[in-house]
């Protein structure tokens, strides 16, 4: 077994490189899953938008009304009233609306002037025309009291429309008959992540044995040594086999102790198993790129430009329902896309039965084919470069 | 002389692939791939009209106003929703295919049936709450004022009125969250030059290579040499910021704003840095080449990601150290490049941009002046 040995040894001398891969990999990892919201899936939550509230006008039962009514939609972030530092906060998206209120913007609203409330926000986003109506209809319900009600004082008017503006329509959630209570959020982006972390990992560490077992000098003293080709092949083959099961055991331990609650469920063991299959087809084309692969310098931009290329197109960095059409077309080459569409499936998975695990089962078997390919192609070039002595 | 090393100079960075690899087609790559994946995120919180649909039950058709009031958020541009009138079993279909947000059952008690909670059903949510509690408002008056019907209460209600009013800010009333990932990855790419800087000083420096020993025993002042060689490489770096500038304007079309002069001098003064930073770790390291490279992208890496590289949103950590930490964001020269790239693109003033500016320079300055001190008068007797 020394060519097995020998296989350990070179990991162990490349160690530094691939842990730098895992320890960022697990850092990302533990931030996600602290960052997880939780989701309470059986009452209805009340969208809130990031809201800066900024008065420039005195304070008046008026202006709180609004701002005790904007409470229930928003989530208040305090900043100063500096151009700057809002423009900073709205660019990052830390405000998506603000709201400002003139000088005597009280006074004017009082006296049936027409006064406006200035607001700052991404415009024609989302959020922006969620809050925009909220404003407007707290305004127009002052205003309506103000024109018709008799003999009406600002408090009383700011506690009528507080009134009114608590009427809420009943909502109902509908939920499927046999749906189980829904978990694996978090670790969706644990096991999308990951398809970068073990194509990156499993690049470095193949393609540095193959770089050692493909050298022209070592080879030929290999060949001429008294062991059989079959033998060598075999012993190389096992050690990558156990190499790629260690980094896949070491990242399902780390996925365990972060996620307990996700994965000891059917959407964790599904999770599991897609990972191993992902593992597998990364494993052969860290083999097939292992052909090309002759100096540390190739090794380097083959790995970053594979493993970054494959996860941004494919939607590991950024979710496939943000990419455009055009790069998921590109996309549907590639083995991580059909592994992070197999991954979002089973994030939906609430009822397992056959006719939804199917695609899931047909997406695993894609990226099998992938591997199968990039296998034999691998294979029959490196038979080719034999019969050229080369 | 000095022509002729510089253009010897030009030579040896060109022709070596590996340097031109890290420093170009790296960030080409990575310009791809950011342009392929963020393109649509910006897109994605546009607002677009929400299908919704209304059971049309025997309350929905003798509730005139309310229909009214349906149409009314249903028309026009900007419009609110796109409603369609649907049996109970066809919305519930429509709801499982997710086809609409949500469905709307009209009768004493208004009530919308929802799969999940999220914006676009908030906004369903509060238009509907909104027509229950005109209603609400409607009978409180009428109740106090009678007369109140006959001056055009009805008319008033059932418009729609805007309140508030859209106050400028910044050179652009959408701003574009994207832009940063590449403006912080045209900072990068100014700093990955420092390996041509870092390749100068190995190539000038008699005690690290064989060439620089050789070119040591030269009768040329050894200040010439390295100006000439810097320079060289100064010049390599720009024409490839340029490329990748040309490349993120007119093919990744990532809006730059429209100040040229300043977008350019962000970019020479940014090169500058790069190349003498490279140039001072190249001196200042005294151990082996794998340990530069090493200190350079780590130092690299980690400034690109105090400049916001790779996070987004509120998340962004080049906004919460500029909030929390801002020393920290003046010491860091690649968030000084983003940011001023940032400040051309979105504010209207150049104070900002200036403080950057100059901020970068004093950096240049300062790595240039160390790095002398360090090769300076160098002499000997054997290596």
């Amino acid at each position: 077994m020394q060519v097995f040995k020998t296989y350990f040894r070179i990991i162990k001398k490349n160690m530094g490189q691939i842990s730098i891969y895992i320890g960022v990999f697990l850092t990302l990892a533990i931030l996600f899953s602290f960052s997880s919201p939780s989701k309470d899936l059986d009452n209805f939550m009340q969208a809130k938008t990031r809201v800066a509230f900024i008065n420039e006008d005195e304070h008046s039962p008026l202006i709180d009304g609004l701002r005790d009514y904007l409470k229930d939609y928003s989530v208040y972030v305090s900043l100063e009233n500096d151009t700057q530092k809002l423009q900073d906060a709205l660019f990052f998206r830390d405000v998506e609306y603000i709201v400002k209120i003139p000088k005597g913007f009280t006074a004017d609203i009082m006296e049936g002037k027409d006064a406006k409330i200035g607001k700052i926000t991404v415009s024609e986003s989302t959020n922006g025309i969620y809050t925009d109506m909220l404003v407007n209809k707290y305004l127009s319900t002052v205003k309506m009291y103000l024109t018709y009600y008799n003999n009406i004082t600002q408090a009383e008017l700011a506690e009528k429309a507080a009134d009114d503006l608590k009427v809420a329509t009943h909502v109902q959630i509908k939920r499927d008959e046999n749906q189980n209570s829904k978990t694996g959020d978090n670790a969706i982006y644990f096991f999308n992540y990951l398809a970068y972390a073990i194509t990156s990992i499993l690049l470095l560490g193949v393609t540095s044995i193959m770089m050692v077992f493909n050298n022209k000098n070592i080879r030929r003293r290999t060949l001429c040594s008294p062991i059989k080709n079959s033998s060598l092949n075999m012993q190389i083959i096992l050690g990558n086999i156990i190499y790629a099961a260690a980094c896949w055991g070491l990242m399902m331990v780390c996925n365990f102790l972060l996620f307990r609650d996700d994965m000891f469920t059917l959407n964790g063991l599904y999770f599991c198993i897609n990972s191993l299959v992902f593992t597998v087809m990364a494993l052969c084309l860290a083999f097939f790129a292992g052909i090309f692969v002759k100096s540390s310098n190739a090794q380097s931009s083959v790995t970053n430009v594979l493993g970054l290329g494959l996860s941004f197109i494919s939607g590991v960095f950024v979710p496939q329902e943000f990419l455009s059409k055009a790069v998921l077309d590109i996309a549907k080459f590639t083995p991580a896309y059909w592994y992070v569409k197999a991954n979002n499936e089973i994030s939906n998975l609430t009822n397992f039965n056959i006719e939804n695990l199917t695609p899931i089962f047909q997406y695993m078997l894609i990226e099998l084919c992938f591997g199968a390919a990039l296998l034999s192609v691998a294979l029959v070039l490196t038979k080719r470069k034999q019969m050229n002595g080369s | 002389m000095f022509r002729h090393i510089f253009i010897n100079r030009l030579k040896c960075i060109i022709r070596d692939k590996v340097l031109i690899f890290w420093t170009l087609v790296f960030s080409l790559i990575l310009a791809t791939l950011f342009g392929m994946a963020f393109t649509n995120i910006s897109s994605s919180e546009n607002f677009s009209s929400i299908d919704v649909a209304v059971i049309n039950n025997d309350a929905y058709q003798k509730n005139e106003d309310f229909r009214k009031f349906l149409k009314a958020v249903s028309e026009g541009e900007g419009k609110l929703f796109n409603i369609i009138a649907a049996t109970k079993d066809e919305a519930e279909k429509l709801l499982d295919d997710n086809k609409i947000a949500g469905y709307i059952i009209g009768g004493p008690q208004t009530e919308l049936v929802v799969k999940k909670s999220g914006f676009k059903q908030s906004i369903i949510k509060s238009a509907l709450d909104g027509y229950s509690q005109t209603v609400t408002t409607l009978t409180a008056i009428i109740k106090n004022n009678p007369a109140a019907l006959q001056n055009g209460l009805l008319e008033d209600a059932g418009g729609t009125w805007e309140y508030t009013e859209a106050v400028p800010l910044g050179t652009t009333d959408k701003p574009d969250t994207t832009v940063n990932y590449f403006y912080s990855l045209i900072a990068m790419a100014c700093f990955y030059g420092a390996f041509i800087g870092m390749k100068e000083i190995t190539d000038t420096q008699a005690n690290l290579s064989k060439r620089a020993a050789r070119l040591n025993v030269a009768p040329v002042h050894k200040l010439k040499v390295l100006t000439a060689g810097l320079l060289a490489g100064y010049v390599i770096l720009v024409m490839e910021i340029l490329i990748l500038l040309a490349y993120l304007i007119f093919v990744i079309k990532v809006d730059f704003g429209k100040q040229t002069g300043y977008i350019l001098m962000t970019c020479f003064m940014g090169c500058a840095a790069g190349i003498t930073f490279g140039a001072f770790i190249g001196a200042a390291v005294k151990k082996g080449e794998g340990v530069k490279t090493a200190v350079l992208i780590g130092s690299t890496m980690a400034a690109s990601f105090l400049a916001g590289m790779m996070s987004g949103g509120s998340s962004n950590i080049k906004y919460l150290v500029a909030k929390d930490i801002p020393v920290l964001a003046y010491i860091n020269p690649i968030t000084l490049i983003t940011d001023a790239l940032y400040a051309l693109y979105y504010y209207d003033t150049h104070t900002r941009f200036f403080i950057n500016i100059n901020l970068l320079s004093g950096f240049t300055i300062l790595f240039c002046l160390l790095t002398y001190l360090i090769i300076r008068r160098r002499r000997y007797a054997s290596i």
